[in-house]
């Protein structure tokens, strides 16, 4: 029995970006328990003011090369939503291929790259490639598909050419979207090959019962728009996400914390299922199953199993959307549109969870003010408060087993810290 | 069958740039006859994927510390030398060179590849290349144009 434990850990690694764990039990007392982000601060949200609408979506999506797509598409989101922009049908199924890359993309690498080697007891994934090779190329295919959709679709993946507020600067072929269908097909097929394997890892496992924080769509799984839900209180309109998030700053973190009706709240993969499983496709539904995760599952180590549900839920979503596309034969849209003054709030699911942007333009279309609210910075006081709940279960380990336990909870919520570190308001007064 | 020739690099970290700009340039004067141009970035696991679908000789052009002087120019096989490996601090960032090559040889694929390592002097955030680099980059485009033929050579002996 460990009466005396000190983790410092610098630069966690298998996760994006710079955060440190410190433990400090003395006696078996928890003195000390902190997820310390020391990425350097952002600014983009002063970096938008002044801006013209048309560029804003360039810019913003900036702030992440793995979750562009999504920044790309909650900023168009509330550009359009400020300027009274509806999107056509074939605009929103052309948003949802696009997503569907970016989370073939970051899923997978999660998934193998980042979160199985701990499931495994491997360092790296590089003897999960001895002992599970097809499952690597498996991988490797996945992130593949990801970037071809972005190319097909979007022009590329990462910071797509083609989107812009209202329409898409280019459109796919009727062959092009027929090759998408094929490939997501066959995406499906080899998904349903890795259920065995993930099945037969052992997680960690700990229940830690959470506020649960996604988007809602009633009969949708949505990614993409909807107002937001709480596990504790409901449905809210997406337009009251400040009385959500409440974001608030640490002193050990250049990320900012949020919470609303508990001292913190989950989103993400796992936050998505507890709150809309009902709503899977029977695919996803039947691997949900089998992989043993039922709603409402409180155990933070299976979030990345939800994201591998979710990658058979977005196969679905993309083939309908493809198919349906393939009916309306695209064509490029006009993208005009009238400037006038409006604030508009865009509410999106990123990989990692609900992404806020929130834009005020004036009436020649210029940026006055942003706010961004990121998946991540959200999920660190959650994480913080279960790496406080589950160290004292643990203090008969060795302090390696709790050091390796530590950084593999902040690993299984796929945190995105270059993402959530931010900007601080700093106000300059000047003294005469 | 082509010669395939990769550049890779952040052509926002000064000299890390060098093989997008050595790619960008032998493009613009459609100076490589019989291969064909591909950057990667610094998204090393697209080597893999332009590796798996390729079939002939690849050169993969790169800024490389081989603690040798700036601007000096390595032509070289992966398996004849050691690279240091940082496998676990892989991230969404991206995986490391290094760690992609130790990534294929574990999945044991059959490759012909070639690296032309050039010794950066800086990889400060910045566009221009130091000056020990530039002075070196005609030598450099020379290198990968020689290279290219060599192996054509050898593929039209064989055909």
């Amino acid at each position: 029995m460990s009466n005396n434990v000190k983790v410092d850990v610098h630069y966690i690694t298998r996760v994006e970006g710079h955060g440190n764990i410190k433990i400090d039990v003395k006696n078996g007392q928890l003195q000390e328990c902190k997820l310390e982000i020391t990425e350097a601060p952002r600014f983009f949200e002063a970096m938008l003011r002044g801006r013209h609408y048309s560029d804003v979506h360039l810019i913003a999506s900036r702030i992440c090369g793995i979750c562009s797509v999504s920044h790309m598409h909650s900023s168009l989101q509330a550009t359009e939503r400020a300027l009274g922009v509806e999107l056509s049908r074939q605009e929103k199924l052309l948003r949802v291929l696009l997503n569907a890359g970016e989370f073939f993309e970051s899923h997978s690498l999660h998934i193998y790259f980042l979160a199985v080697p701990d499931f495994v007891g491997a360092k790296s994934v590089f003897p999960l490639v001895k002992t599970h090779k097809d499952v690597v190329l498996r991988a490797l295919k996945m992130k593949k598909l990801g970037h071809d959709l972005g190319n097909l679709i979007g022009g590329r993946l990462i910071h797509s050419p083609a989107s812009g507020v209202k329409a898409m600067g280019m459109v796919p072929s009727q062959k092009t979207l027929e090759e998408i269908i094929a490939r997501l097909k066959d995406a499906k097929e080899e998904l349903k090959k890795d259920v065995s394997v993930l099945k037969s890892l052992s997680l960690p496992s700990f229940e830690f019962e959470t506020e649960y924080l996604s988007l809602y769509k009633k009969g949708e799984y949505p990614f993409h728009d909807g107002n937001l839900y709480s596990s504790d209180a409901g449905e809210i309109s997406y337009q009251d996400y400040l009385k959500v998030t409440n974001e608030y700053l640490v002193d050990h973190s250049t990320a900012k914390r949020a919470k609303h009706k508990r001292e913190a709240y989950q989103v993400g993969a796992l936050a998505r299922f507890n709150n809309n499983a009902q709503w899977l496709s029977p695919d996803a539904k039947q691997i949900a199953q089998d992989l043993g995760l039922k709603a409402p599952h409180h155990n933070p180590y299976m979030i990345t199993v939800a994201q591998f549900v979710e990658l058979v839920q977005i196969a679905d979503e993309s083939i309908k959307a493809a198919e349906e596309l393939i009916k309306m034969k695209p064509k490029l849209e006009d993208r005009s549109l009238k400037v006038r003054a409006g604030r508009g709030i865009g509410a999106v699911e990123a990989p990692r969870g609900l992404l806020f942007h929130d834009y005020t333009y004036d009436d020649q279309g210029k940026l006055q003010q942003a706010n961004c609210i990121i998946p991540t910075a959200q999920n660190l006081q959650d994480c913080e408060n279960n790496m406080r709940k589950i160290v004292p279960q643990i203090l008969d380990k060795s302090e390696e087993e709790i050091t390796l336990l530590m950084e593999m909870l902040v690993r299984a919520y796929d945190p995105c810290i270059s993402c959530s570190t931010h900007m601080l308001d700093v106000e300059f007064v000047n003294k005469k | 069958m082509k010669v395939l020739v990769i550049g890779a690099g952040n052509p926002l970290r000064s000299d890390d740039g060098i093989g997008h700009m050595a790619l960008q340039r032998l493009q613009r004067e459609s100076a490589l006859t019989g291969a064909r141009l591909e950057e990667i970035g610094t998204d090393g696991l697209a080597l893999i994927d332009l590796v798996r679908t390729h079939e002939g000789p690849i050169a993969l052009v790169d800024a490389m510390d081989m603690g040798i002087r700036p601007g000096e120019t390595r032509v070289f096989r992966p398996e004849d030398v050691r690279m240091r490996v940082k496998s676990d601090s892989l991230s969404t960032h991206g995986l490391g060179l290094a760690d992609v090559l130790q990534l294929m040889e574990a999945l044991h694929l059959k490759v012909d590849l070639t690296l032309i390592g050039m010794q950066p002097e800086s990889l400060d955030y910045g566009e221009k290349l130091s000056q020990s680099v530039s002075s070196q980059f005609e030598e450099l485009l020379k290198t990968i144009m020689n290279f290219v033929n060599y192996k054509r050579r050898g593929l039209a002996a064989v055909e």
